[in-house]
This record gives C-alpha cells, sequence and structure tokens, in this order.
C-alpha cells in the first residue's frame, strides 16, 4: 500500500510510534516514514550546511540530522570563496537538464533569500559587474547565465574604452558570502535540533549502524573517504583586501577577477589542477596583483588584510547520487552522495542539496524497513 | 603686479573655483574666505550622486557642458586616487509617474530605459524607469584633498563670516562668489532660497547598487557611499530647518525598506545634503571668467 510522506512541521519533540496512528480506508495503518529517522550528514562546508538544513525540512518529524566534520566555518574551503553566482562553461552535472535544473533552482533559492530580511545575516547581496576580454569574443558570454539572469548585455562602447578592453558583459547577479552564510546555516541548524560532531572520519564504515542514511558532502575529502580518483584538486590562490571604492565585480578572460563582498574584495586567482600546494606563492601573488591593477590603478592602495590558498573540490562531474555501500566485513550503509563541486560549490549548494535530499528521501524507506 | 583673488565660499564650488583658477593663474595671491569649511559645508552631507538636475534657467548645453567635465573628473579619480572618496555604482530609478527624457543620457555610462517587466518587479504602480552607471563622489572625502592642493598651489584659507561682499572687495581685485545659499543675504540675492534634503546614513555594507524612486508619492533613494549607504530624501522649498524632521525619518525609512526589504535590519543615524554633480565643470568656467576679467582689467596674459 502506497503511503504519501507527511511533510513534518518544525518540532523537535519526538513522538512514539505506539501513539500514532490514522484512518487509510477504514483500516488502521502505521505509516513506516513516522519512524524516526538518523541521518548523518559528513562535512560542514556550504554543501554539507545547505544539505543537512534543506534535510530538516524534509524529513518526517521525530528524525534527526547529525553533521560530522572535522572542519568548520573558517577552516573550510567555502571560507574563502567570493561566492559569486557564475558558472564556469565546464561546471556540469550528469544531464544538461540536470545541470541546468541545478542552477535555476539554486538561483532562486538565493534570490528569496536577498528579497528577505535574512539577506545581510545570511551574507547574500545583488552585485553587478563585468566580464571583459581583448583577445576572446565568446568568452565573455556565458550561456548556462542567460536564461538565469535578469540582467545581462553588451558592454557600450564608453564602457569598453573606459576599460580599456575590445570585449565585454555586464550582468547583475547575486553574492554569497560564506564567512556569514555559513554561521547563519549553522546557527539554523542547531537551532532546528541538529547536532554537530567534530570527528576525521577514516571510512565511512564507521558509521555503519549508527545512521540509517549517511549524505556524504565531504568535498576535497572524499577523495580519500570514499575512495573516488576523479577528485581533483584545483589551486586557487587570492588576495581579501579593503577598497570600498569598488562595488561592482569584474572578470578578464577567466584568469583575473576582482570581487567585492560584503567588508573585502577578493582578487584572484589561480586556477591550478592538480595543486597540492598548500602556501601561497609569490610569483602567484604578483601576477595577482599585477592583472587586478592593469585594470583598475586605484587599487595600489587597497589595504591587504589576507592572502589565501584553498583547493576548488573539481570533478569532471559533480556528484549526486545514491549508493549502496557495502565493504569487506560485509556490512552495508545507504549513502547520497553530494560533492564534487570544483569552484562551483556555494553556487550549486541549494540546488545540488534540494536533489541530494529528493534522493534520501527516496531511500528513506527501505533504509528504515528493517526497523 | 600680483592679481588679489578672493573666493567666497568653502564649499564644493568654493573650493573648486580656487583650485581651477590657481592652475590656470598659478601666480596669483588667492584666499578662500569662509564662515564654513569642510565637514561643515552643505555639500559634505551630500551622497555625491552624479545626476543633473536641469534648472529651469540655466541653458541645458551649459547644464551639459559642466557635468561632462565633472563626470571625467571623477571617473578618473576613480580609476587612478582612490583617496577623493569616489565609487562607480549601477542601480535604478523607477517611477509612478512618466519620466522625461534626459538631453544628458550619452554622458552616463549604459544610459536606458527600463522595460514594463523591469518596473513592475517593484511593484506594480511602477510605469516607468531608467538605468545608467554613474559616479557617487563625497565632498567630505575630496574636499580635504582640494584643500590641500590649494594650498599646495599657494593659496590660504581665511575662517571668517562676512556680511556682505564689499567686505570681501576690500582687500581683492577681483572677487569669485561661491557662497551658495548665503548669496541670498551677501549679495544680496532674494532669488535664491534653500531646498530642504534630508537624509540618513546606515551601515549595509551589502548594498553596492543605487535604486531611487522618482515618483512624487514614494520619493526616495538608496545611494551607496564608501562606507555607509545613504537613504533619502526630501526636496522642501522654502525650508530653513537644520534639524532632523522625525517625520521626514519615519517616511525615508518606510519608503527604502518598502524598496529594499534587507534594509530593515539596519540600525541608522544621520542627517542633511543637496548635489555635486556640476561642480568641477563650473569651476573651470569660473576660473575662464576670472582670468578674461584679470587680462581685461590689469593686462596680465589670461595663461601662464
Amino acid at each position: 500500500m502506497e503511503h504519501t510522506l507527511l511533510t513534518p512541521t518544525h518540532s523537535s519533540h519526538k513522538t512514539h510510534l505506539s501513539s500514532r496512528s490514522h484512518k487509510f480506508a477504514g483500516r488502521l495503518v502505521r505509516s513506516a516514514v513516522e519512524v524516526m529517522a538518523r541521518v548523518c550528514v559528513v562535512g560542514a562546508g556550504v554543501v554539507g550546511l545547505t544539505t543537512a538544513t534543506q534535510l530538516q525540512k524534509a524529513l518526517p518529524p521525530g528524525s534527526t540530522v547529525t553533521i560530522i566534520a572535522d572542519k568548520f566555518l573558517k577552516e573550510t574551503t567555502s571560507d574563502g570563496a567570493a561566492g559569486i553566482f557564475r558558472p564556469g562553461l565546464q561546471f556540469q552535472g550528469d544531464s544538461p537538464e540536470v545541470t541546468r535544473r541545478w542552477l535555476q533552482d539554486s538561483f532562486n533559492f538565493y534570490k528569496s533569500i536577498l528579497n528577505s530580511q535574512d539577506a545581510a545575516s545570511a551574507g547574500v547581496k545583488l552585485i553587478s559587474g563585468f566580464h571583459f576580454s581583448s583577445k576572446y569574443p565568446k568568452i565573455v558570454w556565458n550561456s548556462l547565465l542567460l536564461p538565469i539572469l535578469e540582467e545581462y548585455r553588451s558592454c557600450t562602447e564608453e564602457e569598453l574604452s573606459f576599460y580599456r578592453h575590445k570585449y565585454g558583459t555586464f550582468m547583475t547577479t547575486i553574492l554569497t558570502e560564506c564567512r556569514r552564510y555559513l554561521p547563519y546555516l549553522t546557527d539554523k541548524f542547531t537551532r532546528q535540533g541538529g547536532r554537530i560532531e567534530k570527528r576525521h572520519l577514516k571510512t565511512l564504515e564507521e558509521l555503519v549502524g549508527h545512521y540509517d542514511i549517511v549524505c556524504n558532502c565531504s568535498g576535497f575529502g572524499a577523495k580519500d573517504l570514499v575512495g573516488d580518483e576523479l577528485v581533483t584538486p584545483i589551486r586557487g590562490q587570492i588576495y581579501k583586501v579593503r577598497a570600498p571604492w569598488i562595488k561592482n565585480f569584474y572578470y578578464v578572460d577567466y584568469d583575473m577577477y576582482i570581487v567585492p563582498g560584503f567588508e573585502y574584495i577578493t582578487l584572484g586567482g589561480t586556477r591550478q589542477f592538480d595543486s597540492y600546494i598548500e602556501e601561497t606563492n609569490k610569483y602567484d601573488s604578483m601576477a595577482i596583483w599585477e592583472r587586478c591593477l592593469a585594470l583598475i590603478p586605484s587599487l595600489k592602495d587597497a589595504q591587504v588584510v589576507q592572502e589565501w590558498v584553498g583547493w576548488r573540490p573539481y570533478r569532471p562531474a559533480v556528484r549526486v547520487e545514491e549508493e549502496f555501500l557495502t565493504f569487506d566485513s560485509g556490512r552495508s550503509l545507504k549513502v547520497v552522495h553530494n560533492y564534487g563541486h570544483g569552484g562551483y560549490g556555494v553556487m550549486t549548494a541549494p540546488g545540488t542539496s534540494i536533489h541530494a535530499v529528493k534522493l534520501v528521501m527516496k531511500m528513506l524507506p527501505s533504509a528504515l524497513s528493517k526497523l | 603686479m600680483v592679481v588679489r583673488v578672493v573666493v567666497v565660499g568653502g564649499g564644493v564650488s568654493g573650493v573648486g573655483s580656487a583650485l581651477a583658477i590657481l592652475q590656470r593663474l598659478p601666480s596669483c595671491n588667492l584666499t578662500i574666505i569662509a564662515e564654513h569649511f569642510t565637514p561643515n559645508t552643505t555639500g559634505d552631507g551630500a551622497a555625491g550622486f552624479w545626476e543633473p538636475h536641469l534648472t529651469t534657467g540655466t541653458p541645458q548645453e551649459k547644464i551639459i557642458q559642466w557635468c561632462q567635465e565633472t563626470w571625467e573628473l571623477f571617473c578618473s579619480w576613480w580609476q587612478y586616487k582612490q583617496q577623493m572618496g569616489v565609487s562607480f555604482v549601477y542601480g535604478e530609478t523607477i517611477s509612478q509617474d512618466p519620466v522625461p527624457e534626459k538631453s544628458w543620457q550619452h554622458v552616463p555610462f549604459a544610459f536606458h530605459s527600463l522595460s514594463h517587466s523591469e518596473c513592475v518587479k517593484f511593484g506594480p504602480q511602477y510605469q516607468s524607469g531608467f538605468s545608467f552607471g554613474t559616479v557617487t563622489a563625497e565632498p567630505l572625502k575630496f574636499l580635504p584633498v582640494l584643500l590641500e592642493e590649494v594650498r599646495a598651489l599657494g593659496g590660504s584659507v581665511k575662517m571668517c563670516r562676512l556680511t556682505s561682499l564689499a567686505e570681501a572687495a576690500a582687500e581683492a581685485d577681483i572677487v569669485i562668489n561661491c557662497s551658495g545659499l548665503g548669496a541670498r543675504k551677501l549679495v544680496p540675492d532674494p532669488e535664491v532660497y534653500p531646498c530642504r534634503g534630508q537624509v540618513m546614513r546606515v551601515r549595509a555594507p551589502w548594498v553596492g547598487r543605487y535604486l531611487c524612486d522618482a515618483s512624487k508619492k514614494s520619493f526616495a533613494y538608496i545611494i551607496p557611499n564608501l562606507e555607509t549607504v545613504v537613504l533619502g530624501g526630501t526636496n522642501q522649498d522654502h525650508d530653513w530647518r537644520l534639524e532632523v524632521d522625525p517625520t521626514d525619518s519615519q517616511t525615508i525609512w518606510d519608503n527604502c525598506t518598502a524598496l529594499m526589504p534587507s534594509l530593515k535590519v539596519v540600525h541608522n543615524y544621520g542627517h542633511g545634503g543637496s548635489g555635486v554633480t556640476l561642480f568641477w565643470g563650473c569651476s573651470k568656467e569660473v576660473a575662464d571668467i576670472a582670468c578674461d576679467l584679470i587680462h581685461k582689467h590689469y593686462g596680465l596674459p589670461s595663461r601662464l
């Protein structure tokens, strides 16, 4: 007999199985989904936190969501992200339709925060800016953004002349700053009854028997955690500076960007495929500085606050899929993966999380049927 | 002979004119005399949003020439001299009333009208609108720097309240009258009157775009400056009050938060202003006129 999933209300009190039952076609039926599900989210970056808060909304009443991670807030890769909604053209899911849906769902999600009173505390803002090139006319147009953005046009002659480039586009998009967004999500998660455990997992097998379903949002950590050889670091180096006279973002080709956040401007960058260097490199610093100043000379007076290196957790396609993991010991675990977002984690966390949560909900009845 | 120039007024026009004259005629003996200097001039409260308002009496071509020269100066400050307090911003102006054609629209960047759907996304009552890229130039930031340049070129500054222009003329060969509202008494010119503007400044670093409502019913503007965001405003002719009016504060707050709900979380503080868009163009013209007069009366070359 088909059960429809009940949409749970936001309550943290647990309901006992014996006290809940309802009439269905004249017969008393116990809905399997009223059993409390124990779900674990591995990873506390933007993808882990977004998935965890989305799960809290979707799971049946009395379920628990626990985040297990070894890095939080400033320690995460997400912390250094500029957070701008602007996909690279190589960004993809398993199909063009899935990719488009992730992008649109994510944009709609951030837009609703933007238009609410939560915008400032969540770190979400509207931002306008440019993409210039003097060599490649096609590079300045992004076919993934075209159907999503309300404002997206070619630059005028005066704009091109002012910034001294041959080709350029102007657009208005959204930016999400993780230095505000991660604390905002963490607060939301804990207020809704979520638990956080600081722990380094060597294998997902450690979670067998403790959780009904595990959401693997471990980012770069998935390379070791689940042995995914396709996960590759793309090393990014940036400056965070104070330059309040810069209100728009600027990209030149793909190598250079200036992105104003809430307090600081991100100057970047590098995209070094398969590089494991953790320290800042002085030649990268010089290249970033020179390219940014070539566009806006007044940046020479910007106050440098921080230099930072992060590894974008790249995968040829972002992995959002379910897996029935079996271990050598014979034990098994139901997993939904949500990792490999590369440089587009902040941007697509909502859309991929919505997708991952749907997969969790689909897996839930069979995961709970042992009880 | 050394020409003695006295500039009356220490605001944007006064300091601008003094600098333009000194750049043309470095040998002159120039003093700025004013009751108020930055941070106490009218301009110091201004958001400094570049947008000409065509006053009916002044010829349009002049306004366009002056605003263009000022535009070029502000743009170069933004690109090269961050300490001048200039930001470059994009945004929208929307209105419930029809919006007239702008003769200056070729000056700022990417001026275009908004489509109907672009207007109504702010509310079904908005029928028209336009958008352009522009600058905000804060006199509070650039006046001190310009005063330094005046001093570096040999000019001096005297804080003093004049009762008439004749008083200034006593020690001058030529007087440049940049007294703003003070001209009403100083000249005297009864046609000069105040248009009271009240604003509040808030800390809202996520606002990087401007939004203006030009409707008569719901007039409001949200303009990002360097460190703060300016919420305004009022246009009260013949209103001399310098104190903050709590009714105006409430109206400004209600209108701005209706346009941008994310502002509701900020706390606010502040007080009131006017316009900066024409200052450099006018100053240069003043320098031209002054130098021509000096040339005619004293036989000195009008350019050195």
